[in-house]
């Protein structure tokens, strides 16, 4: 078995996972907070994205357009978090978390249609790294406010905001030089497909046992 | 092509700023975790000592209580009773109904000086500078004592709020009239919308406060501030008097 075929199979892992998170937020949906129910949310949208990805990749055999997509959509779900961790006082931080959504998507939709009218070879997209970094902004600011304020956090927001944090940061590396992993020929770009497939992987269990203790801990 | 821009180059760059990256953030999380523990400790460390502090005050409160019991036995007892017990003896060996009438008078107002002191008498119809009036009535012959009102608002005082003011104040007095030798008393009281203010001054011998700890009465009267959630503030200087600032929020009126 050559490599490619190895990362092609190993990405149904991922509608896997999301199917089995997405199953488990439901079965304790009721029970979860607001958190557990945007985490949640977060994983349905990520598989709806997944399958409709392959699908129109299947019809069209170009699906390229659906990564600013899932950048805006991970920066909304990731601002919907920080937006209710903010607390209703926060009225500055709220509305600035509006304002940056609202800019991301003007762009976003920009750079759709320019990409739609584009061929493979001049594909160019920056929104899903601009995206990535602003929700790496969120979760460093999120941290450096509790510690300035001197506010302690539970353990569970800790470990959701580290992982967050952690994550997106590997992913800002993997898509700032997303031309060379769209048009790279020589199929070393395969080896950092696989690596961000794991990064997603290991991030969307992390997510579900997110949801798991959140729906233990509101038992 | 330059060397940098072949496949090679990039894919290689790419994985050491990955790596890179991966240890900076991990690093950074250890030591945010670190600082949330730090966190956490300074703020059991603050709870037990404010745990600590609300039990001092509460065993002081309850000494208070136990000498202010024995106070009262001893003013029954050496004043109420010994004049009960010389009326006895008068009525029974000669009867002098003026004489009578007179301990009678007399046994009536310790009595009444009893029961004051244990209930604050029609406290719900009386409002503060009324019920501070009334507890200085008694001095004002013995000390100079000067009253000053400032209120702006309706009074709308809790009975709770009247009662552990009023009981600081006769606190102090006493105090300052028994241990800081005072001979002239100033009180300041202050009603705003928002706050309320209440001074007391006195002429005394004063303090050192870096020397002298809290007794028995300060710590009653922080325990009786902290019931009403206020918050006072002391200033003493030997041969220059005590001062003392009472301040409740309107949240807490």
């Amino acid at each position: 078995m050559k490599f490619l075929d190895l990362v092609s199979y190993a990405t149904y892992l991922s509608p896997i996972i999301l199917f089995f998170g997405v199953m488990i937020g439901a079965y304790c949906f009721k029970k979860l907070d607001r958190i557990g129910k945007i985490l949640v949310f977060y994983l349905l949208s990520m598989f709806s994205i997944d399958i409709l990805s392959r699908i129109i990749g299947e019809v069209y055999g170009n699906n390229l357009f659906f990564i600013p997509i899932l950048g805006f959509l991970e920066l909304f779900i990731f601002s919907m978090l920080y937006y209710f961790l903010a607390g209703k006082e926060e009225k500055l931080k709220r509305y600035s978390l509006i304002v940056i959504n609202l800019a991301t998507l003007i762009f976003t939709i920009w750079e759709i249609k320019k990409i739609a009218y584009a061929s493979l070879s001049e594909f160019e997209s920056y929104s899903k790294a601009i995206a990535t970094l602003i929700i790496v902004l969120f979760s460093i600011s999120f941290f450096l406010e509790k510690i300035w304020l001197r506010k302690g956090i539970s353990g569970a927001l800790f470990f959701l905001n580290s992982g967050i944090l952690l994550f997106y940061s590997l992913e800002l590396i993997i898509f700032l030089p997303i031309d060379f992993l769209i048009h790279d020929n020589s199929g070393l770009k395969f080896y950092f497909w696989f690596a961000n497939l794991i990064f997603i992987l290991i991030f969307y269990v992390f997510i579900i046992a997110s949801i798991w203790k959140n729906g233990k801990t509101q038992e | 092509m330059e060397k940098w821009e072949n496949s090679g180059m990039i894919a290689q760059g790419m994985w050491i700023i990955l790596v890179f990256v991966f240890i900076l953030v991990f690093s950074i999380l250890l030591l945010v975790r670190e600082n949330f523990q730090r966190i956490t400790r300074a703020r059991l460390e603050e709870e037990k000592i404010k745990l600590e502090h609300q039990q001092k005050l509460l065993e002081t409160n309850i000494s208070v209580q136990e000498q202010e019991r024995t106070r009262i036995a001893a003013d029954i007892h050496d004043i109420l009773i010994g004049k009960l017990t010389v009326l006895k003896i008068k009525n029974e060996i000669a009867y002098d109904q003026k004489e009578i009438d007179e301990l009678l008078k007399d046994c009536v107002g310790v009595a009444r000086r009893i029961s004051h002191d244990l209930s604050l008498p029609l406290i719900e119809y009386k409002d503060l500078p009324e019920l501070i009036a009334e507890l200085i009535a008694p001095w004002k012959p013995v000390f100079t004592i000067q009253f000053h009102k400032d209120i702006r608002v309706r009074p709308t005082l809790s009975e709770n709020v009247k009662i552990q003011l009023t009981r600081i104040l006769q606190e102090l007095i006493t105090n300052m009239i028994k241990h800081a030798q005072a001979s002239a008393i100033s009180i300041h009281l202050r009603h705003t919308e928002k706050w309320l203010f209440l001074e007391v001054k006195d002429n005394g011998k004063g303090f050192d406060m870096a020397q002298h700890s809290k007794g028995l009465g300060l710590k009653n009267i922080e325990f009786r501030m902290s019931f009403i959630k206020g918050f006072y503030k002391l200033k003493s200087k030997v041969g220059k008097g005590t001062s003392y600032v009472f301040i409740l929020n309107k949240t807490e009126f």
